[in-house]
């Protein structure tokens, strides 16, 4: 068994679910509620990509900056319409909010899509795997990671450097702060929920080759990326990231060494031990409270 | 002494002789009594003067919801018998309810068309694990039951007065599977890869009886994978030559397109989950994916040609929106047997006399499938006829029950 080619698949798999685990992340830093209709923007960006790419017959960047655009400014415009108005609602509403919007976009999805299930053709045809002495690379895999990567530094970047970044960093930490140094937050909220919708879309266009297309697929990636940022910190991008690299890793792994039939579950029995010893995440601040 | 005056609250309620009241009383008596002791009209549920009620249930939705091809199938050919005129005056009526292949959503699915839409037999089920789930239901409320597509063993034997099938179940199928196999020369390495649920079960026992080279390796695959990398790799590490595909289609096409991904080319020999070769090419990402693929199969020939053509028009005449692919007429042989049996059962029809009428079914041709359907009281599988279908040129094509190199 190759080592090198688990890890590769692994680093694959784990890039996507960084991606999700960064959309939620975002969104909970900001409003603290976790988006369980993150999975189905993952599920209209791989869609938009599918339209664009096999439909339209569009090259495939194009299909992932077309669903990066659209799914930023459906997030945007969700969190305009839907979101803003009960901001200050119990966590609880919120959260059921976020399930009623999972299930409209489900719904949504099945109109032009009904309940088929459909393939993305492979981007490069059906051979040209990277052979490097016993490891195969799938080249699908290694777009998988240097686009997560990109989008990763890009996001760093912009929260370190611009000015919009800088102000959206101020309202996470303190939304009665940036309010009074004149920050309008209500426009950064929005921008959050565009940034969070856009990693996930882009992260559907890159799971589309990989994946199968059908209204549902959301989900299992949904559980993986709830699951990378409950183990590096539901507070940490950074650790985000780092949680669904180790358990993209560990599961392939676990499947190509120990069992095949464990292999998804053996990363929550990870979490499940880590979170014993580090209830708020590898990376997570332990919560305090001023007194 | 005391005087009752009128309006005294103390009355003493002197009965009187109320002979309408006694009438009425005997009048009720007499007509529970005859209601009570008359032979029933129409006793069983599900058939009017004009009407009999079949209950179909499979995964219109979800992961699995294209084998809602195999029940609209069945569908068609009932469509076609109310064209015809319907079964002695009575024309078919299908209440059509979704089970997404989710137990859970069976087990309502089937309560709703005994209980509530009160069916008078039930044909349906593609999904073992729903199946197995409400099997004791349909058999407590007598319903008689046609099995859609499911093959488990444990669905249909021992026999049970309620349950007939004409689908190949699990173990005979597994046993085509295991005869192609040991024909293929060569092998040093066999492997089965499996589902570990109750549908792979049958399939995976009937191939690791009979394999040669004995006791293939078995590798298992969850539901609903978008990646097979690990048991791939692991099938290349093994020197694996020749590998049962023991998958429902979705996972099938993922196994397949990581096998071509990592250079993975032995034979393929898989269940009828995936005869339908122009989408198994589709799903898998080419008809490289699928060059070395053998499905053993149920039906005559593939959908179109010739020999099922009569079926096929039927399917398009009444689906002509849906995509045309061999589950297509998977459905329509037990729907066949469902309607002979109706025929035969005559007017009087009652669930009792529908049974006995279908086991003495022998000999009709079975429409699409490559079998004459044959039931008895002691055999309740209808059809046991198997052929391999493989890929050669794009096309599904027959080449019988053993190996013989592609051209």
């Amino acid at each position: 068994m190759d080592t090198l080619t688990l890890v590769v698949a692994g680093l694959a798999n784990g890039s996507l679910y960084a991606l999700v685990a960064l959309g939620l992340v975002l969104i909970y830093k900001t409003q603290d509620v976790v988006n369980f209709a993150h999975g189905e923007v993952l599920m209209i960006g791989a869609f938009i990509g599918y339209t664009v790419f096999q439909i339209l017959g569009w090259p495939y960047p194009v299909a992932l900056i077309v669903a990066v655009i659209a799914c930023g400014a459906m997030g945007a415009l969700i969190e305009r319409a839907a979101f803003r108005p009960l901001a200050e609602q119990h966590h609880i509403t919120l959260a059921m909010l976020t399930l009623g919007l999972s299930f409209t976009l489900k719904g949504a999805a099945r109109l032009p899509f009904g309940a088929d299930i459909y393939t993305f053709p492979p981007i490069f045809g059906d051979t040209s795997s990277i052979v490097i002495g016993t490891a195969v690379i799938a080249p699908q895999n290694l777009v998988i990671i240097g686009v997560a990567v990109l989008l990763s530094l890009a996001l760093f970047v912009f929260f370190k450097a611009a000015t919009l970044g800088k102000q959206m960093r101020a309202t996470q930490q303190n939304l009665m702060g940036a309010k009074l140094v004149g920050i309008n937050t209500g426009r950064i909220h929005s921008g959050m929920w565009a940034l969070a919708w856009a990693t996930g879309g882009a992260a559907g266009v890159l799971a589309a080759p990989v994946a199968l297309l059908y209204p549902d697929m959301g989900t299992d990636f949904l559980l993986k990326g709830f699951a990378a940022a409950v183990l590096g910190g539901f507070d940490s991008v950074p650790g985000a990231i780092v949680g669904a690299l180790l358990i993209g890793v560990i599961e392939i792994l676990f499947g190509g060494y120990v069992s095949t039939a464990f292999q998804h579950v053996s990363a929550f029995c990870i979490i499940i031990v880590v979170l014993f010893i580090r209830p708020h995440g590898l990376f997570g601040h332990k919560p305090t409270h001023r007194v | 002494m005391y005087a009752i005056r009128k309006s005294s609250p103390v009355v003493r309620a002197v009965p009187r002789f109320d002979a309408k009241g006694l009438l009425s009383g005997l009048s009720f008596i007499l007509a529970a009594g005859l209601c009570t002791t008359a032979p029933a009209i129409a006793a069983d549920p599900g058939v009017t003067k004009d009407t009999i009620t079949i209950g179909v249930f499979g995964p219109r939705t979800g992961p699995a919801n294209i084998y809602r091809l195999i029940d609209e199938g069945a569908i068609a050919v009932y469509n076609e018998a109310n064209a015809a005129g319907g079964i002695h005056g009575r024309k078919l009526k299908v209440v059509y309810e979704d089970d997404g292949c989710d137990p859970t959503k069976t087990r309502a699915a089937v309560k709703k068309l005994i209980y509530q839409d009160q069916v008078f037999l039930i044909h349906g089920g593609n999904c073992t694990s729903g199946v197995l789930a409400v099997k004791d239901e349909i058999v407590e409320n007598k319903v008689p039951y046609m099995v859609m597509g499911a093959t488990s063993r444990k669905i249909a034997a021992p026999v049970n007065p309620y349950i007939f099938t004409t689908v190949g179940l699990g173990d005979f199928v597994g046993q085509a599977m295991v005869e192609f196999g040991n024909s293929v020369p060569n092998v040093k390495k066999a492997v089965i890869v499996r589902h570990p649920d109750e549908w792979a079960e049958d399939f995976t026992k009937a191939v690791l009886a009979k394999a040669s080279p004995a006791a293939p390796t078995v590798i298992e695959v969850t539901r609903n994978i978008t990646d097979a990398t690990t048991q791939v790799l692991q099938l290349k590490n093994m020197g694996a030559d020749l590998v049962y595909v023991v998958l429902y289609l979705p996972e099938s096409s993922v196994f397949f397109r990581d096998a071509l991904k990592y250079g993975l080319k032995p034979v393929f020999v898989t269940t009828s989950t995936t005869t339908d070769f122009p989408d198994l090419a589709k799903r898998s990402g080419g008809e490289a994916a699928i060059a070395n693929v053998f499905a053993v199969s149920a039906l005559k020939a593939p959908f179109g040609t010739e020999a099922v053509k009569k079926d096929s028009d039927i399917f398009i005449r009444n689906f002509p929106n849906e995509p045309t692919m061999s589950f297509s007429l998977m459905g329509m042989s037990g729907a066949y047997a469902v309607v002979e049996g109706l025929k035969r059962a005559g007017p009087n029809l009652t669930r009792e006399s529908y049974i006995k009428a279908l086991e003495t079914v022998n000999g009709v041709p079975a429409g699409p499938a490559a079998c004459n359907i044959k039931f008895s009281p002691t055999q309740h599988e209808g059809c046991r006829d198997m052929t391999v279908w493989t890929s050669v040129g794009g096309k599904p094509t027959d080449i019988g029950r053993t190996w013989r190199k592609k051209n």
